[in-house]
């Protein structure tokens, strides 16, 4: 059990790296009206 | 697959395109009673009857098709491009009941360049109230077009508009104004040069002193000058332009002499009065600043129980988590890294929410604009135009929208001045900083016979510093590069009127929706990685954490729950994130912080919302996690380790909060100022300079309060 939680940790860990890596090299286009409608990008 | 043609609303700000577009497509985009709200154009479809789609675009408000500003070239560009996807078989131009002469310029502009028109005079149901009435039989007739009443509001007359809309083939695209008439020999000599061309489009290009980005001007312009035609010197142009001006609303004059009554003796106007009130120069302050004190007592008073509920509730999860699944990192990562992660920012919801309900009334009722005209009489004093006031009082939302507002401001400088102080002003992102320190450090007290609670007043304090930096740089940036042409700032105000619920509702759950879920992903990833760098390292120090503490603390008889406590503050010494931490920590330790908050506000530097988050995480990590604590309670108990006492000191908090306050500590603002600049020159300067006036408030305030 204790296998199966550290691999999940280590796929999770990575996915959370490479989320905050795409994030921050290739950021979204921000689109038109400004934060709070929905996709804006402010975030 | 049905038929489907282009619609474009266009007309002056704030006669309610954004609320037609709405109620057309079905879609909520961000609408205010305030003028420049859509800066770029949106776009929706609507169906129509006989299975027709109309693809509505929803163009920036413009008073002409003079165009000054980048938001405004946006429209001409859709009306002159016939090559366009967007070019419009069906211009609706929407206009605003009380505001008819002036809206009806623009009207008149469309209509020369033989596009199918149709009128809209939008707030019809204000009519009756204001005694108005109108002879729409004879208008249409003056107009050469179809005129439809309708109250995007009270969703009337929506349907006939649709209607219209699809019936937009029986229209006629006869002009109502012949415009020629300001200089016949030129406009006869500019038809015989371009038979085949329409000649107010021509006139339009002629005219123009902005880029049209896709629409070739200089090509237009070279191709008249290859025909050898005479383009006239700017001032003549100009002075053709005023004359046009005069052509027009002489039109409109006569028109609104047979088709408009206004019976003043019956209009029922309290608007003169409030604004009598609300715009004067001692009474009009006084008002906002007590309008301003009742929000930030009321983000206190009535948020703190849910937000206890939700800060219990987290820590009631975490717990449960921990009991009920198998021991394991993975049990650990959920209870100890993403619960109370998420938790840091979940528990803002009722702060935030009440904060945009508050600006969303404001917006709604039409006092958002009287606020912008009262800040401009500040603002002028500090060298900026009343067109830099909008930005920055949107600012207090995101500053992403409010930098892309600045597209209404014609003077590159002042535009430029106003992008780079905007991120001063006190954004959403801020608040949860702001409540967590505030509740921290500064007492819960009332004061004045209970009436002020001290936490709101600090709050408030912190939002009237930001604005008041905001305009103190943009003095300094403007004696550094000195605006040469200041614009005009003509703003029309809006009638007051009863806030929309559902417009009101939709600004809050959509805000509020976006603050929590933007910011819940990254603060989602940013905990799972600080997680693993605080539950995992290299080493001596780490790998036998147990025993060097068991042997150091030996003698002192400590608890089972103190002894566990003790290993995991020296587990997480020596993690990763503890080697991290100790190397940020020469930086922070003058402004009064620890490794671990040097911690938080370096992943705050990302979204300044992840500084809770951080401290959750971490302050769990090095918890025994025998017991369940609130976020509240386990920064309460944080100590100093140099000095003793409670980490989060008044001196060490006011410190923190003036770091927030200035610090430039969002890449996504960044990014926009990128884009807006075309350089990183400017986010560059704007990172640095707010990254310094941080540093040096928080060390001047914590050496001085210590």
């Amino acid at each position: 059990m204790e296998i199966f939680q550290t691999i999940s940790v280590f796929i999770i860990a990575i996915a959370a790296v490479l989320w905050l890596f795409r994030k921050s090299i290739f950021p979204k286009r921000f689109n038109s009206s400004g934060c709070g409608d929905g996709d804006c990008g402010c975030h | 697959m049905g038929k489907s043609i282009n619609v474009s609303l266009i007309g002056n700000p704030n006669t309610g395109k954004t609320s037609l577009f709405n109620r057309l497509t079905g879609l909520n985009q961000q609408v205010g009673n305030y003028p420049g709200i859509t800066v770029e154009k949106k776009e929706g479809i609507c169906k129509l009857d006989r299975g027709l789609k109309a693809h509505i675009l929803d163009l920036p408000g413009t008073y002409s098709l003079n165009t000054t500003s980048l938001d405004e070239s946006i429209v001409i560009e859709t009306l002159l491009n016939k090559h366009s996807k967007d070019f419009p078989d069906v211009a609706v131009v929407v206009s605003d009941i009380e505001n008819l002469k002036r809206n009806l310029l623009v009207f008149t502009q469309i209509k020369d360049l033989e596009i199918p028109t149709i009128l809209v005079i939008n707030m019809a149901d204000r009519m009756k109230r204001k005694a108005i009435s109108l002879d729409i039989e004879l208008m249409e007739e003056e107009l050469n077009t179809k005129v439809v009443l309708v109250s995007a509001r009270k969703n009337e007359g929506i349907k006939d508009l649709k209607d219209a809309i699809a019936n937009y083939k029986q229209l006629t695209s006869q002009p109502c104004v012949n415009a020629s008439v300001i200089d016949v020999p030129y406009f006869d000599t500019l038809k015989k040069t371009y038979p085949n061309q329409q000649v107010y489009k021509l006139w339009l290009v002629i005219t123009q002193d902005v880029n049209f980005g896709k629409l070739d001007r200089n090509r237009e312009l070279d191709d008249l000058k290859q025909h050898k035609f005479d383009i006239k010197s700017e001032a003549d142009l100009k002075k053709m332009q005023h004359k046009e001006t005069v052509v027009r609303y002489q039109f409109i004059n006569g028109l609104l002499k047979k088709v408009l009554t206004v019976d003043a003796a019956n209009a029922k106007d309290i608007r003169t009065r409030l604004d009598r009130i609300l715009l004067h120069k001692v009474w009009g302050y006084l008002i906002f600043f007590v309008i301003l004190f009742v929000i930030f007592q009321a983000i206190y008073d009535w948020s703190t129980y849910p937000m206890d509920w939700i800060d219990a509730a987290f820590a009631s999860m975490s717990t449960w988590v921990n009991n009920l699944l198998p021991a394991g990192p993975l049990t650990d990562l959920l209870s100890e890294g993403i619960i109370p992660g998420l938790g840091g920012i979940v528990i803002f919801i009722p702060q935030i929410a009440f904060l945009f309900l508050f600006i969303a009334i404001l917006e709604e009722s039409g006092y958002m604009s009287r606020v912008v005209f009262l800040m401009d009489y500040i603002m002028k004093r500090f060298g900026l135009s009343g067109k830099s006031v909008v930005p920055l009082v949107s600012g207090v939302a995101c500053a992403i929208p409010a930098v892309m507002a600045t597209r209404n401001i014609e003077d590159w400088k002042e535009r430029l001045i106003t992008i780079l102080v905007v991120p001063f002003t006190t954004c959403s992102a801020r608040l949860p900083v702001y409540l967590i320190i505030i509740s921290l450090v500064i007492p819960d007290q009332r004061i004045l016979g209970g009436a002020f609670n001290m936490q709101g007043l600090t709050l408030m304090l912190l939002y009237l510093l930001g604005f008041g930096a905001s305009i103190f740089s943009a003095w300094v940036l403007n004696k550094i590069l000195p605006i040469k042409r200041k614009t005009f700032f003509v703003m029309e105000m809006p009638a007051y009127k009863l806030p929309m619920f559902k417009n009101v509702a939709i600004t809050v759950i959509e805000k509020t929706k976006s603050f929590v879920v933007g910011a819940g992903k990254i603060i989602m990833a940013i905990s799972i990685v600080l997680w693993i760098l605080a539950s995992y390292g290299v080493g001596e120090q780490f790998n036998n954490a147990e025993a060097i503490v068991k042997e150091q603390y030996a003698g002192q008889n400590l608890s089972d729950q103190e002894m566990d406590q003790k290993i995991a503050s020296h587990e997480l010494e020596y993690s990763f994130i503890g080697y991290i931490g100790k190397g940020i920590e020469p930086a922070v330790r003058p402004l009064g912080y620890d490794w671990k908050i040097g911690i938080a506000i370096v992943s705050s530097f990302a979204a300044r919302e992840v500084f809770v988050g951080t401290l959750a995480t971490i302050y769990s990590v090095e918890s025994d996690g025998e017991e369940e604590q609130t976020i509240k309670n386990r920064m309460a108990a944080e100590t100093n380790p140099i000095l003793g006492g409670p980490l989060f000191n008044f001196a060490s908090g006011i410190s923190l909060l003036l770091f927030y306050a200035f610090a430039m500590q969002c890449m996504s603002t960044l990014a926009i100022v990128k884009r807006e600049t075309n350089s990183w020159k400017w986010p560059a300067i704007q990172f640095f300079f707010m990254t310094a006036a941080a540093y040096f408030a928080a060390l001047g305030a914590y050496q001085f309060l210590k």
